[in-house]
């Protein structure tokens, strides 16, 4: 069961200065899976992101990738070694094209990165089209795609989403869901974080609720999206 | 008008001179987000060292300019540590000091160490000023043709690595968004000492294009040349390399015409005279939008 696991955090705790942000979590992530962190703002989710990718440093606890500890690493070791990041807001590099915002992404690839690139502008023929524009050009959606596609240029085994659907349209949710659904099918392993705690649960297949750096509660997505207390707080419901 | 093409070739050649420093110093904006002021300092060292050489030598040209590159190439990557913690910090006026104090330090060295203070003369086979050429009535120096050829060659490679290369492609990221360009996996400190080394070997070869047009060195060059390059930088806008190339040569030009044409010693005058007002008429550069 062991050799399943790609992401193991645990006892996690992650400070700014004196504010305790991340207090004690643990977490795995699975082959294949996608799982969702839930939590309303100021929870936790962004630092714990983070801290996974070595840009904010833990006080307490470690993360393990791929049997590896990456708890001390350098964020450029730890991206080198398979993960990837879509940043929170899609991190654009506003002022770079299309095309050099996905080569950026492919920074760390160990061969030729041409299939790959193939390989997204089929995702996404419309960034194809767009590939010598300004990536600040774009659409929030058109924006997201290619923070996405930028995340998968490196051929990474672990992606880290943070809040992918911060302001974009319903539409524009369900077609970001279905296609990390279709990552999914094809080996990917996905952490995500997100405020629309409804969407998220519909396409994840595990959760964990954040709230002020602590993890109340984690199950299966089924679960936790009929479960009373998570739609009270989170889905707005009963 | 055969005095106003040799002129225009001067004003070219110390124009592309300027050119080169820009380009130097704007690279170590992208970087590390700073204002080098030292950078042509460091220029006026590595022609001391390459005097050093010759002097200290059998008088040997090609070892006196593989000394110059790497002399240049080090005291360049010796001040990137100094100032990384600053540039991590965003303390910009610590960083002007930090550029200043070291531009200062090595102004002393020179006049303390070499020459005793006096210039430092280089010997006419390296400088190229005896061969001229002449076509028709005009005829103009070999050095400033190499400097012309050179600083265009040098101002290619430096836009090509930049624009084109995957670690100049990292380099311009980070000038755009570090934090974004450290969770792509950009490596801050080695990316960095790249940029300076780059710069470094950019440096060197300014300093052996020095050599040929000026022929000597002097302990107050660094700050003339400083002082130049940092107008010419805001003139141009902070970190936009196409903006400072173009600057640079019209102001070269400008200052070899006010030499040749107005009386007296009026071409300091009219450089800064004319960047005063660019400055005052568009505050963000000529060519600038960013800062
Ligand atoms: N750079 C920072 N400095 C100080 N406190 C921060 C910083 N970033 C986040 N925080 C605090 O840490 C807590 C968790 O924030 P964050 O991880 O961004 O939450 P989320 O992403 O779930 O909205 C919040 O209380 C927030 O105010
Ligand atoms: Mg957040």
């Amino acid at each position: 069961m062991e050799q399943t696991n790609v992401l193991k955090v645990e006892n996690l705790s992650v400070y700014y200065g004196p504010i305790c942000a991340v207090r004690k979590i643990d977490l795995e992530v699975n082959q294949g899976e996608i799982v969702a962190l839930i939590g309303s703002n100021g929870a936790g989710k962004s630092t714990l992101i983070n801290a996974i990718l070595g840009i904010q440093r833990a006080r307490g606890g470690t993360i393990t990738f791929l049997g590896q500890n990456i708890t001390r690493l350098k964020t450029e070791r730890i991206v080198a070694s398979g993960i990837s990041v879509v940043p929170e807001g899609r991190g654009m590099l506003a002022d770079m094209t299309v095309l050099e915002n996905l080569q950026l992404g492919a920074y760390h690839h160990k061969g030729d990165y041409g299939p790959m690139l193939e390989k997204v502008f089929s995702y996404f023929p419309i960034l194809s089209d767009r590939k010598t524009q300004k990536a600040g050009t774009l659409s929030g959606g058109e924006q997201q795609m290619l923070a996405i596609s930028r995340a998968l240029m490196g051929e990474p085994r672990l992606v880290l989403l943070d809040e992918p659907s911060l302001a974009l349209s319903p539409a524009y949710v369900d077609k970001i869901f279905q296609f990390l659904v279709e990552m999914k099918k094809q080996g990917l392993t996905i952490l995500l974080s997100e405020q629309n705690a409804r969407k998220a649960l519909q396409y994840a297949d595990r959760g964990y609720v954040l709230d002020l750096g602590v993890t109340v509660m984690n199950g299966p997505a089924q679960e936790l999206a009929v479960n009373p207390e998570v739609k009270r707080a989170y889905l707005g419901g009963e | 008008m055969e005095s106003f093409v040799a002129q225009l070739i001067v004003g070219l050649a110390t124009g592309g001179i300027y050119a080169l420093l820009v380009l130097g110093m704007n690279l170590l904006v992208l970087v590390r987000n700073i204002v080098h002021h030292s950078y042509s300092h460091i220029v006026v060292l590595t022609m001391a060292m390459g005097w050093l050489t010759l002097t200290h030598t059998n008088g040997s040209i090609p070892l006196a300019v593989i000394v110059m590159l790497i002399s240049a190439i080090i005291f360049t990557i010796a001040t990137e540590p100094l100032f990384r913690p600053l540039s991590v910090r965003g303390a910009d006026l610590e960083t002007v000091t930090l550029a200043m104090g070291i531009g200062i330090i090595i102004t002393e060295f020179i006049s303390k160490y070499i020459n005793g203070g006096a210039n430092f003369a280089f010997p006419d086979a390296m400088t190229g000023r005896q061969n001229t050429i002449s076509i028709g009535l005009i005829s103009f120096s070999m050095a400033n043709i190499v400097v012309l050829v050179g600083c265009a060659a040098a101002a290619a490679i430096l836009m090509w690595f930049l624009f084109k290369s995957k670690e100049g492609r990292a380099i311009r990221a980070m000038a755009q968004n570090l934090r974004v360009a450290k969770m792509l996996g950009i490596p801050f400190g080695r990316t960095g000492v790249l940029g300076f080394g780059i710069a470094g070997l950019l440096a060197g070869f300014i300093a052996i294009l020095c050599v040929m047009t000026l022929g000597a060195g002097s302990p107050s060059l660094g700050d003339t040349f400083a002082v130049k390059a940092i107008i010419l930088m805001l003139f141009a806008g902070m970190g936009n390399m196409k903006g400072g190339l173009f600057s640079a040569l019209f102001m070269g030009v400008v200052e070899a015409m006010a030499l040749a044409y107005l009386p007296g010693r009026w071409t300091e005058a009219v450089f800064y005279g004319v960047i005063m007002l660019v400055i005052i008429w568009k505050p963000n550069g000529l060519f600038g939008n960013k800062h």
